[in-house]
This record gives structure tokens, sequence and C-alpha cells, in this order.
């Protein structure tokens, strides 16, 4: 009898675990998601911006304004294509934050070994993945910033980065480049980024609202550390003796 | 860093540990990344609530989580899957 109580004890223990786990690795899922999103953003950017300065550097491409402005037009082709790239530099910088979050939250969902006797899996990272989480979520929650004021502010900014591609393509495409093999390989590029930057404003609204969770859920945690402390010595030996029993 | 961290941190950490097999303090110091003085006195509070044991194997003191400390746990995983539950639509 005793041997089956335990048994039920510890199928319950792995059944409150397999139900956290599926939840965590949704949530993980996302971030995932969110950091492909970025990763593939940032390789069509790149491509885009790597061919757009080799056609200027080597003076296969002249943009309408260049041609129309003279020298100033020149400048302000160089100014857009900086920006370009600053965009491209901050999506870099996203692409490492999340990262690096993805990095550590994987290692502990990873953890799991088969139970001998139940045949189940047993996970031991799932406690770390949510300490990784408060952790990700302490490190920018200081006075004057939280985690949620810099996951708005990066999708505002790759909202406005987004609307400044679109805006700028028309004057890349109408720069004469005398190729129009290049012209069709710069709008799959567009093309590429655009599909990829609604993708990842849907899921960076996506990790907005799962944070604002996460957040409200913290102030439990420590609620259930105080239930422990309230635990006291008396109560423990009483279960002892119930379980020898 | 280690300074840091919250009691709910620490405990429901060890007690996940401790959960399959026997850990040495060395071991548990090592995975939480505390400081030795935070370790052994988390590690005494667990003891003091008996929701780990102390076990002398060959002269190697090592960690498990008793009944309580699954008890304990098993609460810890349902409040966080319970407020996921109570929260998927907002």
């Amino acid at each position: 009898m005793e041997r089956n109580r335990s048994k039920n004890n510890k199928n319950g223990l792995i059944q409150s675990q397999e139900l956290l786990y599926t939840k965590l690795k949704r949530i993980n899922q996302l971030f995932k998601l969110h950091f492909s999103s970025l990763t593939l953003l940032l390789s069509f950017a790149l491509g885009f911006i790597i061919l757009w300065t080799y056609l200027l550097a080597t003076g296969h491409a002249t943009t309408d304004i260049a041609q129309r402005y003279g020298l100033f037009g020149t400048i302000m082709t160089i100014i857009l294509t900086i920006i370009l790239f600053l965009v491209i530099i901050q999506i870099g910088i996203q692409a490492i934050f999340y990262g690096l979050f993805i990095f550590r939250g994987n290692c502990a969902l990873n953890q799991a070994k088969r139970d001998k006797e139940t045949k189940k899996l047993l996970y031991s990272g799932i406690v770390p993945y949510i300490t990784n989480f408060y952790a990700f979520f302490n490190r920018y929650s200081k006075e004057n910033t939280t985690l949620i004021k810099l996951v708005n502010m990066f999708l505002l900014f790759n909202f406005i980065s987004g609307l400044y591609v679109i805006i700028l393509f028309p004057i890349f495409l109408d720069a004469e480049n005398g190729n129009p093999k290049i012209n069709i390989f710069m709008v799959i590029l567009f093309l590429g980024i655009i599909f990829f930057w609604i993708m990842n404003l849907i899921t960076s609204n996506k990790i907005k609202k799962e944070i604002v969770k996460w957040e409200s859920l913290f102030p439990k945690l420590d609620e259930w550390a105080q239930d422990l402390e309230q635990y006291n010595l008396e109560d423990s030996n009483l279960i002892n003796k119930e379980e020898s029993t | 860093m280690s300074s840091r961290r919250t009691k709910f941190e620490t405990w429901a950490e060890v007690l996940e540990f401790c959960l399959r097999s026997k850990r040495t303090q060395t071991w548990l110091l090592r995975e939480t990344r505390l400081k030795t003085s935070a370790i052994k006195e988390n590690l005494q509070f667990l003891l003091s609530r008996n929701l780990i044991e102390q076990l002398d194997d060959e002269d190697i003191i090592q960690y498990q989580t008793t009944k309580r400390g699954e008890e304990a746990l098993k609460r810890f995983y349902t409040l966080v899957t319970d407020f996921f539950d109570l929260n998927q639509n907002s």
C-alpha cells in the first residue's frame, strides 16, 4: 500500500511536470519563432544592403535623387544607406538579446531522463527555465525601464524600420543599374524582408503579452516561498511519522 | 547575480535538482551558481522544513528531496500551470 501511495505521488508529480513542460515548451516555441524571424530578417536585410552598397560603390547604380540633385542627392543616398545600416545593426542587437535567452532556456528544457518505474520522461529543467525567465525579466526591470518597455521599444523600432525600408525601396528600385536580373533579385530580397518583418511584428506582440503574464506570475511564486517559510518542524515530524506507519 | 536570487528561485531549483538523484553540496553549488554561504543557508532551511533529507553515503554527504518536498514542488508546478490556464485568453 505504501509503495502504491508513493507511486501515485510520483505519478502526480510527473503529470504536473508534464503539463507545465508542455506550456513552457509552447512559450519557448514562440520565442524561437521570434528569434527565427529576426535572424531571417537580418539575413535578408544584410543581403539587400550588401548588394545595394556594392552597386553604389562600383557605380553600377545611381539613384533618381542623385541624378536630379547632383552632389546633394548623392549625399542623401549615402545618408539613407547609413540609416539602413544602423537599422540592420539594431536588428542584430535584438537577435543577440533574444538568442541569449533562448540558448539558456533551451538548455534547461532539454534536461530530461526516462524514469525506470513509470517509463515516463522526468524533467529537471523546469524550474531553471522559470528562473532563467525571472533573471531575464529582472535584468531589464530597473526603476526607469522594464522588460515590457524594452520589448515595446523593439516593437516600435521594428515597425518604423519596416516602414523606412518600404518607403526607401522605390528609390533603390528606380536606381539605374541597367541589369534587370539584379532588380529581380532585389525585389525578392525586399519581399523576404517584408514577409519576415510582418512575422516579426506578430511574434513581438505575442511576446509582449506573454511578458505581461509572467510579470504577474512572479509575485505568486514569492507567495509559494512564503508558504514554505511558514512550514514548521513539528508538522514535518508528524508527516514523517504518518509516512513510516 | 547570485546575491539577487530570490527564495523561490533557489528553493524550487534545489528541490527539483534533488528530486531524481542524490546531490552533493558541491554539485548544487555549481548548478545554482550561489555562494557557499548562501547554498548552506538554503540547504539548512530546506532541511529544517523536512523538504530535503541529508544522506551519508560512504562519507559523502548528499541531499535528496523528501515526500514533503515533492508535494511542495508539485504545488509550485500546479501554481504556474493554473496561472497560465487562467490567463490563456487574456
